[in-house]
């Protein structure tokens, strides 16, 4: 049996008291195994998941996306995952690349003891359930290539549970929180779980003040 | 700027939320004061900017050391969260027996004490009816009990609202540019 904790956290870029805020996220997140990070901001000067990984020391993949003047300062709002296990990069998607609607998947393999998860990592547009669809089909479609004993979808998707993309995402993914990951009260972000494997999950979401979004954390225990 | 707390205490019934509420509007448009949300494990108020949250989330973050302070009152808990706290006027409205936590924190704290005549605080809570009568003497009694704390100023609450409201407001701006 294999229990582990994941979390999924939009980091608001360098939005409201930054950079002072980022230095408290270790603390509200804890003991995690696994973290997937949006709008992580990288500038030359800074990076916020290198401050947060500077507590965690974990192993780190970034995928810089979304680069831009933002304040005065060009910056990057990278997907970044921390994981405390042997991680390795299989693939970055981008949609509309170089444009300003750019956003990006990462895929990456972990392995936990005997068990191989491919883990994704993305955040969508906000602009158009359609094209959230699209991207959401071609993440999937790479998916399907690796084989694994469990996949995990997660991020920031821009969608509610009631969208018809969140929808068609559940029919193949399991996703056990119900309760908001926004300020706003909404749902918008995921932790999608497959596997053929027996699991259980215990799902929680930790408000605070340190992003407009909420962290939304996993326990899971695989058979 | 510095990090500068002013806690608001007194006991239920004696005006806090009004004189609170009265000074976010006066304070609208000052980013120098930052009214402190309150972590709290009952279902949510759209009347009050808090974190409303699930006792389970509450205990994960209390676990990993997010709270500077917490307390347990009429079977829910509330905490107040490090990083909540800006450099900037802090104003939190907490309970009385936890003056403490922030002045372990925080150098720079200032309690204001709201207080109204007993007699006055005794009819309003008995014209609330939300408690007994042996409750409300058991708030009473602990109304007259003496704060424990460095910097404790005292706000007589007893006068018209319009008043009290314009004095308090003054007060805090005293505290704040002390």
């Amino acid at each position: 049996m294999l229990k582990f904790k994941i979390a999924t956290f939009n980091i608001f870029k360098d939005e409201g008291d930054f950079p002072n805020r980022i230095s408290f996220i270790p603390d509200v997140l804890g003991d995690i195994d696994i973290i997937a990070l949006q709008e992580d901001f990288e500038s030359k000067e800074f990076s916020s998941s290198k401050m947060i990984n500077k507590r965690f020391e974990c192993n780190r993949i970034s995928t810089k996306t979304r680069k831009k003047n933002r304040s005065g300062v060009v910056s990057s709002s990278n997907l970044t995952i921390l994981s405390k296990y042997p991680i390795n990069l299989l693939k970055e998607l981008y949609f509309a690349k170089g444009k300003d609607e750019e956003r990006a998947c990462q895929i990456c393999e972990i392995n936990l003891g005997k068990k191989k998860i491919i883990f994704s990592n993305t955040h969508l547009c906000h602009l158009s359930s359609d094209r959230r669809k699209r991207h959401i089909k071609k993440i999937l479609s790479k998916l399907k290539k690796y084989k694994a004993d469990m996949y995990l979808f997660c991020g920031d998707l821009n969608a509610t549970p009631d969208s018809r993309e969140i929808q068609k995402l559940s029919e193949k993914f399991y996703s056990s929180n119900m309760e908001s990951t926004y300020e706003d009260g909404s749902i918008l972000d995921y932790i999608f779980i497959k596997s053929k494997d027996k699991y259980s999950v215990k799902s929680i979401t930790l408000p605070c003040n340190l992003s407009d979004h909420y962290s939304l954390i996993n326990k899971i225990t695989l058979k | 700027m510095d990090k500068k707390v002013i806690l608001i205490v007194g006991p239920s019934g004696v005006g806090k939320d009004t004189l609170i509420r009265h000074a976010k509007e006066a304070f609208k448009d000052n980013g120098d004061f930052n009214f402190v949300k309150r972590y709290i494990t009952r279902e949510p108020d759209n009347n009050e900017r808090n974190f409303y949250l699930k006792k389970s989330a509450f205990d994960v973050l209390d676990e990993n050391n997010h709270f500077v302070s917490k307390w347990h009152a009429h079977g829910n808990s509330y905490a107040i969260a490090k990083e909540c706290i800006a450099s900037k006027v802090n104003i939190i409205s907490i309970s009385r027996s936890h003056i403490k936590d922030f002045e372990k924190e925080f150098d720079d704290v200032t309690t204001i004490h709201i207080i109204i005549p007993e007699a006055i605080l005794l009819d309003r809570l008995r014209l609330r009816g939300r408690e007994s009568e042996a409750q409300i003497m058991e708030r009473i009694k602990r109304a007259c009990e003496k704060l424990e704390g460095k910097n404790i100023i005292e706000f007589d609450n007893n006068q018209k609202i319009e008043k009290s409201s314009k004095k308090f407001v003054k007060l805090l701006e005293k505290i704040a540019n002390a």
